[in-house]
């Protein structure tokens, strides 16, 4: 006790030393200060003359200054503290020669001090944006949720019926109900051979697509969905889900579209439907699957319609978030002003086979793309340009195209799965029943009638009598086969049953390449049998006159047990996988088709036309000129302009942005 | 990009669009394993993967000390045996490759003719503006005659046509065996092909190389990818290729935060065409950098880890278009 008392003491008694210390300096420094201040006005001279009042403008330091930057440093230790507890130590001990182990000292008093600043846990600000997990995460916990429903629907229903043998069988067929007219890609199979095959998706993105995927056989509007593949952009990239109508809603759809044509305001409710759908055309239609996904309504909807109710209301019940544009091949009719322009195919029908939804995240909502008109396909054609992820931009390209860039996108899209769409040759047969009623539709449509009739036209069936053939056949490209029919010059697919196929192979088939249609001699084909769907994959050709296909075995050290690919060469990033009986394709690319030289034989052509755009893309083409090289050149062009007396009127007053630019111009001028 | 970080990357590599056999993985990763041991090399890089119309070619590239300097390119069909690529050619071969639109055949030793030169440059005569594009791009491409496009002006572009065009005529005038002359081996091709797509295309992050006092380049030990404030600048994206070594004398464009250490490379932002770069974030994670004006090459980085990587999956072949596509 005595000890610690004598150091309690000793430390009152160097703090007051220390005490004293501080005031005796402040002491001075305020003594020295006033001298200063008085002497202040004198500062250069002071500066300039000798050492002794040097020494003294040296003392010229705030001390309470000096305290406060020595005590700056913020938690429990600073300088000023340490400084202190040093003095404390020595004068504590009273060491023989305090300066020659001040060093010594300073360090052991440091030892004691608990390290708060050596701690390595760093602060956690991770830069993963969680939201977008939280909405996958949101989108699984629905999707269990749902599952949970219907296991629960299902057991209440086990519980009712009492027979047991015949009660599981008619069980399974309710159930199943659904899932057997929806054909649902099995993604995570699927899968397996596309990661063989070198694309293939991520399991982040694969689960979240099959979820989706699943979701919409919910809806009860679509006869088979599968993934169709990945566009890139320039900004954003596309995620495209392809779907089959179901004929119920074909028919509504055609029903809507048919009695709108013929007499307008027949029916209010339709009106009012398709007055909705163009101002949502405008802006485009979302499927907002979060929305649907909060709204648990909606599936309860969809479990009632599993008892096998065909409501129309449920199907009208959808349309509040899948906003679809029913009328939109009546509404481009007119928006078309020149009456060359085809009429869009019917819904269900050629290219309009399918509807695509696409989307830029996979957790967002779905879009619907519009059905594809002819002469969108026909302006895709002969232009190139990459994709910039957003639908709405305009698309500036000198052949000009019509449309926005989701006209843009789906028309690719059909000349992409048009050419691109493949399976092994006999894995699929053609529905003959159903071919009958092709013909009666488009009788049908052009008398603008009712059509109530089922429409199954040149609907794929799985050919049950096939047998796998072997993987060294598979890579032979002559054993793959088109599975849908080609897109001819003017944008429509020919609308040719099977009987007509082989007429129409010489013309119309392989109309992808038309540009080099020099070059192909189909007739002496001898594959024309009836296997070859729409066309025989020998008879393609890429570029360069080589085979339009590449048939790759994925694995070369094996192959018995190897998936065989068949990759294009037209469309670098279509592929298609085929193993046993299993076979499957995607896209995943830019959604170019893969042709040199091409866009400048066009440019070619239509600068000897006279193309007012030449100077525009030689802006782009070259670096930065100075201020007079462009006046001059804008002068340059301008004459030239002059000279060439522009374009076509009809260009002046449309979208054609362009063309635009140099008539104002001119008319400046 | 690095062996060590190619199994972490596929995932990425498949989302940027490349085309990778999951079979041939673990292969590849053997093959260059080895690879790297027999050559004594520091660290091994699959470069990326050519498509050919019939086996495709890999290419890979490792280096000793100088992760810039000396490095050497391998390339294989079979994935299992790397021969070493060819590394010497003339300016007339680089000319023709520049001139060949077709894919590789797959063969190393097959001979491709270019045999309509004349025709060619008598079609460029006739539509000058042709020409005038084309060989834009020509140009930039190649590693020989470096001509600083920067400067030339819409004339200048034009009496380099005229020269060409007159060397042509000579050249064709002068040989007596013109198959012989313009036909070229399809590895030479390939190799002259891989490092015109090297000088353009490969990129790695700021902050990847740094430069030692003594002038030696290394990787940065300590280097943990580029965060999310800094993938959005195109500056933080260097190219590797030895022509842009060069620090690029102090003009007033130097960035504010210029460290000599890290900047010794050329950023990717004044590129031609402008626009040629396409950056963007792949599900959440993966940040991908597309070139477009060689289609199938890419940057990609983990966001997560910081492991990034540069690989090539496509054809070999530019995309003289680009200027209108986007």
């Amino acid at each position: 006790m005595e000890i610690v008392k004598s150091i309690l003491d000793t430390k009152k008694i160097s703090l007051k030393e220390i005490k004293d210390n501080v005031q005796t300096t402040e002491i001075i420094s305020s003594h020295n200060r006033s001298k200063v201040s008085s002497q202040s006005a004198q500062f250069k001279s002071l500066f300039t003359c000798g050492e002794p009042r040097l020494k003294e403008f040296q003392y010229d330091i705030n001390i309470n200054y000096a305290i406060a930057l020595l005590k700056k440093e913020d938690g429990n230790v600073n300088v000023y503290s340490h400084l202190q507890d040093i003095l404390d130590k020595i004068l504590l001990e009273r060491p023989k020669n305090p300066l020659k182990n001040f060093e010594k000292y300073s360090m052991m008093v440091k030892r004691t001090y608990i390290h708060n600043e050596a701690n390595f846990e760093r602060v956690f600000v991770d830069n993963i944006n969680r939201n977008y997990c939280f909405k996958s995460l949101q989108m699984h916990k629905c999707a269990m949720k749902k599952q949970l429903e219907q296991q629960k629907q299902y057991n209440n229903h086990k519980i009712n019926i009492r027979k047991p043998e015949i009660d599981q069988h008619e069980e399974k067929k309710s159930m199943n109900n659904i899932n057997d007219i929806v054909q649902v890609q099995n993604l995570c199979e699927v899968n397996y051979m596309f990661n063989k095959a070198g694309y293939g998706l991520p399991m982040d993105e694969a689960a979240l697509i099959y979820l989706t995927m699943n979701e919409m056989t919910q809806l009860n509007k679509f006869e088979s969905i599968r993934f169709w593949g990945k566009i890139f952009g320039i900004k954003k990239m596309y995620y495209i889900i392809e779907c089959k109508w179901s004929d119920a809603e074909l028919e509504r759809k055609l029903m809507t579209v048919n009695s709108v044509s013929h007499n307008s305001k027949s029916s209010k409710h339709i009106d009012n439907e398709i007055i909705y759908d163009n101002s949502l055309q405008q802006e485009s239609k979302l499927i907002d699957t979060d929305n649907a996904l909060n709204t648990e309504n909606e599936f309860e909807s969809a479990a009632s319609y599993i008892d096998g109710e065909m409501a129309e209301n449920s199907i009208n019940h959808y349309d509040s978030w899948i906003s679809l544009n029913d009328s939109d091949s009546c509404t481009a009719i007119p928006r078309s002003s020149s009456k060359t322009l085809l009429p869009p195919e019917m819904f269900g029908v050629g290219a309009n086979k399918n509807v695509y939804f696409v989307t830029n995240k996979l957790n967002t909502k779905w879009i619907e793309l519009e059905s594809v008109k002819p002469h969108h396909i026909v302006e895709a054609r002969k232009i190139k340009r990459y994709f910039t992820g957003k639908l709405k931009n305009p698309i500036n390209s000198f052949p000009k195209f019509d449309g926005s860039e989701n006209d843009y996108l789906r028309a690719q899209i059909a000349r992409i799965s048009s050419s691109t769409q493949i399976c092994p040759r006999g894995y699929y047969i053609i529905d003959e029943k159903d071919k009958a009623d092709l013909s009666r539709i488009s009788d049908k449509r052009s008398t603008n009638s009712f059509i109530s009739t089922k429409k199954k036209s040149g609907d794929l069936i799985f050919n049950k009598n096939t047998k796998p053939i072997s993987n060294n056949n598979l890579m032979n490209v002559n054993y793959w086969v088109h599975k849908n029919p080609h897109i001819d010059i003017n944008g429509v697919t020919c609308k040719l049953g099977f009987s007509n196929l082989s007429y129409s192979k010489q013309k119309e088939e392989n109309s992808e390449e038309f540009e080099e249609e020099d070059n192909l001699s189909y007739g002496e084909n001898i594959l024309n049998s009836k296997g070859d769907l729409y066309g025989n994959l020998g008879n393609d050709i890429s570029v360069d006159n080589t085979s339009g296909w590449k048939g790759v075995l994925c694995s070369p050290f094996d192959p018995r047990y190897s998936q065989a690919i068949m990759k294009s060469h037209v469309w670098p990033g279509a592929f298609a996988v085929a193993y046993n009986l299993q076979t499957d394709y995607m896209y995943i690319g830019w959604g170019q088709k893969h042709d040199s030289n091409m866009l400048y034989t066009i440019f070619m052509d239509e600068i000897k036309m006279g193309n007012p755009t030449r100077d525009d893309t030689f802006t782009v083409e070259f670096e930065e000129f100075t201020k007079k090289q462009k006046m001059e050149r804008e002068k340059y062009g301008l004459r030239k302009n002059k000279k060439y007396n522009p374009f076509p009127l009809q260009f002046n007053r449309t979208k054609y942005k362009g063309g635009e630019k140099v008539i104002t111009y001119y008319t400046y001028e | 990009m690095d062996v060590k970080v190619f199994h972490c990357l596929i995932d990425a590599l498949k989302t940027a669009g490349c085309c990778l056999y999951k079979d041939s993985i673990p292969i590849l990763y053997n093959s260059l394993i080895k690879l790297q041991s027999e050559n004594h090399f520091h660290s091994v890089y699959l470069w990326g993967h050519i498509e050919t119309s019939s086996i495709d070619y890999y290419v890979a590239y490792g280096h000793q000390k100088d992760p810039i300097g000396d490095r050497t390119f391998f390339y294989t069909q079979d994935m299992l045996e790397w021969d070493i690529m060819p590394t010497d050619w003339s300016t007339l071969e680089t000319d023709m490759v520049r001139k060949i639109k077709n894919k590789f055949y797959g063969d190393p030793r097959h001979v491709e003719i270019i045999g309509n030169s004349n025709k060619k440059s008598h079609e460029t005569t006739e539509h000058p503006i042709a020409q005038n594009v084309e060989l834009k791009f020509d140009e930039e491409g190649g590693e020989e005659e470096i001509i600083n496009i920067n400067n030339l002006t819409y004339d200048d572009v034009v009496s380099v046509t005229a020269e060409t065009d007159e060397i042509m005529e000579t050249e064709s005038a002068l040989i007596g065996n013109p198959k012989l002359k313009h036909s070229i081996k399809e590895e030479d091709r390939l190799a002259i092909t891989v490092q015109m797509i090297e000088n353009e295309s490969h990129i790695v992050p700021r902050g990847f190389f740094y430069k030692l006092p003594n002038g030696n380049i290394t990787k940065a030990p300590y280097f943990k990818g580029l965060d999310h404030s800094e993938i959005g600048n195109e500056k933080n994206f260097l190219h590797v290729s030895q022509q842009y070594c060069q620090p690029k004398g102090l003009k007033n464009d130097v960035r504010p935060d210029y460290n000599g250490s890290i900047d010794f490379l050329q950023s990717i932002d004044k590129d031609v065409p402008k626009g040629c770069w396409a950056s963007r974030l792949f599900s959440n994670r993966y940040f991908i950098i597309h070139n477009l004006l060689w289609p199938g090459a890419v940057y990609v980085q983990d966001m997560n880890t910081g492991m990034h990587g540069y690989f090539y999956s496509g054809y070999g072949l530019k995309n003289l278009d680009l200027p209108f596509m986007i």
